[in-house]
C-alpha cells in the first residue's frame, strides 16, 4: 500500500448476453475516499463492482488507474491494485475444512510465487488482527458464524494489500454491532492507507453515516452522485427505490422508509 | 472466552510455526513410505524376514541366482511395490486436483467418468475383440495382448477426456458442469459395459470382471515405466497450480479478482488429472476409492493449502494402495485378492466413519 491510486471509470457498458446491465457508467474516485453504492436490487451495483474487479468484461468503456488503462495491466498486476470482497452469503461456498489463516493467506496470491515469506506472514497476521479474526486463525471457517466468516474474508482482502477496495454488501448479513464495527474499520483503513473504497450497501443510513460520496444507481445507470446529503433526499429515494421516504435532521440526517409506492413496479 | 486471551501477545511467529509444522508433517508422511516399502517386499504367500529383504535388495544382480527369495523380491515384489506406490500416488494427487477444481470433496477422476471409460475400452478388446475374432484368447494372455487392452482403454479415456472438456467448455467451465458431464458420460459407459457383459462368453466375462476389479500384480518392470511417466507429469505440473487451486476454494469471482483464470486452471487440471489417471488405470485396471480417500486423509493431516495437500496426497495415496496390496496378499493367504476389492472395502469403511463423524460435528456445532 505504498502508492495510492486514483480510479476513473469512463463510459462503461456491460451486457449479460443480450441484457444491458450497465449503461454509460462514469465516475471518479480519489485516494482516501469511501464511496457508497446505493440502489435497489438489480440496479447494477454488483455488476459495477465485478466489472471494476475484472470479474466481468465491459463491452464498452475504459477503467483508468491513475493514468494507466486497466487493460495495460496483466491479471496479477491488477490483483495487486484491486481487491474484491463478494457478499457474505456467497463468499464461502467452501465444502472442505479450511482454517482462518489458510483463507487469509490466499489473499497473498498476487504477491507470492510459492512460499510465504516472513513479511507475508506478518501481513497475514496484521490483516487478521485488524479485522479481529486472529482468534479464528486456527479454526475451521465453516464452524464460524456468518458474521465471523465475513470478517475472515475481509482479512483476506486486506492481506491482498490492494489500493482499491471493492466491497459487495460487506455488512448485509452482520448484526448491528458488527455492521458499525466493520464500516468504521473500513473507513479508517480508507483514510489511513489512502485507499479508494467502493462498497455497495442496502442500508441507506449506514451510507449516510460512513461514506464520503454516494453513487445512487437505477436500472444500470448512475441516477445521482455526490455527497451523502446531496444524494440522499426524500425525492431521490422515492424515485429510485419506489418507496415513500422522509429525511429527518436530528441534527444528522436519518432516512425513514414509510411505505411502498403502490403503482410503482417493485 | 478464555480463548480470546490465548493469542494475545502472539505474532506472525505462530503462523510460521503453523506452516512449518505442516512441512514437518509432510516429511513425516513421506518417511512413512520407507517402512511401508519394506513391509510390502516382505509380505505375501512366501513371507520373508526383514533380513532376507535387505540382503536381496542389496544384491540386485543376484550373486546367488538359485535363491527363491531373490527371484521373488526382484521379479515380483519390487516392481509390484513400486507400482503400488506410484499408482497410489498418481490416483491420490489426481483426486486432490479434481476435488480442487470442482470444489467438491466427493469428486474424483472416477466421477469424471475416467474409470468407466477405461473399463469400456478394455471391454471392447476383451469381449468384442474376442467375439469378432479380432484377437485370439492366446494372444490376449500374452504381454502384447495386455498392451492392446491397455492402449485401447487409454485411448477411450483420452477421447473421453476431450469430450468432457468440450462439453464443459460449452458450459463455461463451472465446477458443476464438470461433475455433471462426468456423471452423464458414466451412464453412457455403464450402458455399454452392461451390453458387453451380457454378450460376453463365460471366459470373456471372467477376464473382463477381473480387469475391472483393478489389480497391481499386472505391474512388471516394463509397465512400471508407464506409471513413472504418469507420476512425473503430475508431480511436475501440479505445483504450478497449487496457488490457483487455493484461490478457487473461495469461489470463481474471488479467484478472478486475485488474478487467476478459473477456466484455464480447470481446463489444465482436468486434462492432466484425467490423463494421468487414465495412464495408471490402463495398466492396473480401475482401482477404486484411492483417489477419493487419500486426499481426504491428507487434508485431515496437512490442511487445505494445496501447497501441502498435493504432496501429502501423494504420500498418503502411495501408502494406502501399497498397504491395501499387502492386505490383498496376506488376508486369505495363499489366495491373493485383487487390490481393488481391498480398497473398495477400505473406502466404504472410511466414508461411513467420516459420515458418522460429520453428523456428530453438526449436532455439536
Amino acid at each position: 500500500m505504498s502508492s495510492s491510486a486514483r480510479l476513473r471509470i469512463l463510459g462503461i457498458d456491460v451486457y449479460y448476453d443480450g441484457y444491458k446491465a450497465l449503461s454509460n457508467v462514469e465516475f471518479e474516485a480519489c485516494p482516501g475516499e469511501f464511496i457508497a453504492l446505493l440502489g435497489p436490487n438489480g440496479s447494477g451495483k454488483t455488476t459495477l463492482l465485478k466489472t471494476i474487479a475484472r470479474v466481468l468484461k465491459p463491452r464498452k468503456g475504459v477503467i483508468y488507474i491513475d493514468s494507466r488503462k486497466a487493460d495495460e495491466l496483466n491479471d496479477n498486476e491488477y490483483a495487486k491494485i484491486i481487491g474484491f470482497l463478494p457478499p457474505s452469503d456467497t463468499s464461502v461456498i467452501i465444502r472442505v475444512p479450511i482454517k482462518g489463516v489458510e483463507v487469509v493467506a490466499i489473499g497473498r496470491k498476487p504477491h507470492v510465487t510459492w512460499s510465504l515469506t516472513k513479511a507475508d506472514l506478518e501481513k497475514i497476521w496484521s490483516a487478521m488482527r485488524i479485522a479481529r479474526v486472529d482468534v479464528f486463525a486456527f479454526r475451521d471457517v465453516n464452524e464460524l458464524s456468518s458474521g465471523e466468516r465475513q470478517r475472515v474474508m475481509l482479512a483476506r482482502v486486506l492481506a491482498q494489500e490492494p489500493e482499491v477496495l471493492l466491497l459487495d454488501e460487506p455488512v448485509s448479513h452482520l448484526d448491528p454491532r458488527y455492521q458499525v464495527f466493520m464500516l468504521k474499520l473500513i473507513r479508517s483503513l480508507t483514510k489511513d492507507r489512502k485507499l479508494v473504497t467502493i462498497a455497495s450497501l442496502h442500508d441507506i443510513n449506514l451510507a449516510l453515516r460512513f461514506s464520503d460520496k454516494v453513487i445512487l444507481m437505477k436500472n444500470g445507470r448512475v441516477f445521482a452522485m455526490g455527497t451523502p446529503e446531496e444524494v440522499i433526499t426524500a425525492e431521490n429515494i422515492s424515485e429510485v427505490y419506489g418507496v415513500k421516504a422522509v429525511v429527518i435532521r436530528n441534527p444528522h440526517p436519518v432516512v425513514l422508509i414509510e411505505d411502498v409506492i403502490e403503482d410503482e413496479p417493485p | 472466552m478464555g480463548q480470546s486471551y490465548m493469542h494475545i501477545g502472539s505474532s506472525s511467529a505462530m503462523l510460521k510455526q503453523f506452516f512449518f509444522k505442516r512441512f514437518l508433517l509432510l516429511l513425516f508422511l513421506f518417511s512413512l513410505l520407507i517402512p511401508v516399502f519394506f513391509l510390502s517386499i516382505a509380505s505375501g504367500a512366501y513371507s520373508l524376514s526383514l533380513g532376507d529383504v535387505i540382503r536381496c535388495l542389496l544384491d540386485p544382480r543376484g550373486e546367488n541366482p538359485s535363491s527363491i527369495a531373490h527371484t521373488i523380491v526382484w521379479f515380483y515384489r519390487v516392481p509390484r511395490t513400486i507400482g503400488a506406490l506410484i499408482a497410489g500416488a498418481v490416483l491420490a494427487v489426481a483426486g486432490a486436483l479434481i476435488q480442487g477444481i470442482t470444489r467438491n470433496p466427493l469428486a474424483s477422476p472416477f466421477t469424471l467418468g475416467i474409470s468407466s471409460a477405461a473399463s469400456f475400452g478394455a471391454g471392447l478388446v476383451i469381449v468384442l475383440g474376442l467375439k469378432l475374432a479380432l484377437v485370439s484368447r492366446e494372444f490376449l494372455v500374452t504381454s502384447s495382448g495386455y498392451v492392446v487392452v491397455a492402449l485401447t482403454a487409454w485411448t477411450i479415456c483420452f477421447l473421453h477426456t476431450l469430450l468432457i472438456l468440450m462439453l464443459v467448455y460449452v458450459k463455461g467451465f463451472s465446477p458443476e458442469s464438470i461433475v455433471l458431464a462426468g456423471i452423464a458420460m458414466t451412464y453412457v459407459y455403464s450402458a455399454g459395459i452392461t451390453f458387453l457383459q451380457y454378450f460376453a462368453g463365460e471366459y470373456q466375462l471372467r477376464e473382463y470382471v477381473y480387469w475391472i476389479m483393478g489389480d497391481i500384480t499386472r505391474v512388471d518392470w516394463g509397465r512400471l515405466w508407464v506409471l513413472v511417466a504418469a507420476l512425473l507429469v503430475t508431480a511436475v505440473s501440479a505445483p504450478f497450480f497449487a496457488w490457483g487451486l487455493n484461490t478457487l476454494a473461495l469461489g470463481d469471482d474471488v479467484a478472478k479478482s486475485l488474478g487467476v483464470d478459473p477456466r484455464r486452471v480447470r481446463f489444465a487440471i482436468a486434462l492432466i488429472a484425467s490423463i494421468a489417471t487414465a495412464t495408471v488405470i490402463s495398466v492396473t485396471g480401475p482401482i477404486a476409492f484411492v483417489c477419493l480417500m487419500a486426499p481426504h486423509i491428507a487434508r485431515l493431516i496437512t490442511g487445505s493449502d494445496n501447497r501441502y495437500l498435493l504432496p501429502a496426497s501423494i504420500a498418503v495415496g502411495a501408502a494406502i494402495l501399497t498397504l491395501s496390496d499387502v492386505v490383498a496378499r496376506i488376508a486369505l493367504k495363499p489366495v491373493e485378492l485383487p487390490v481393488g476389492a481391498v480398497t473398495s472395502a477400505l473406502g466404504a469403511a472410511f466414508f461411513i466413519s467420516l459420515y458418522m463423524g460429520r453428523r456428530r460435528q453438526v449436532v455439536m456445532g
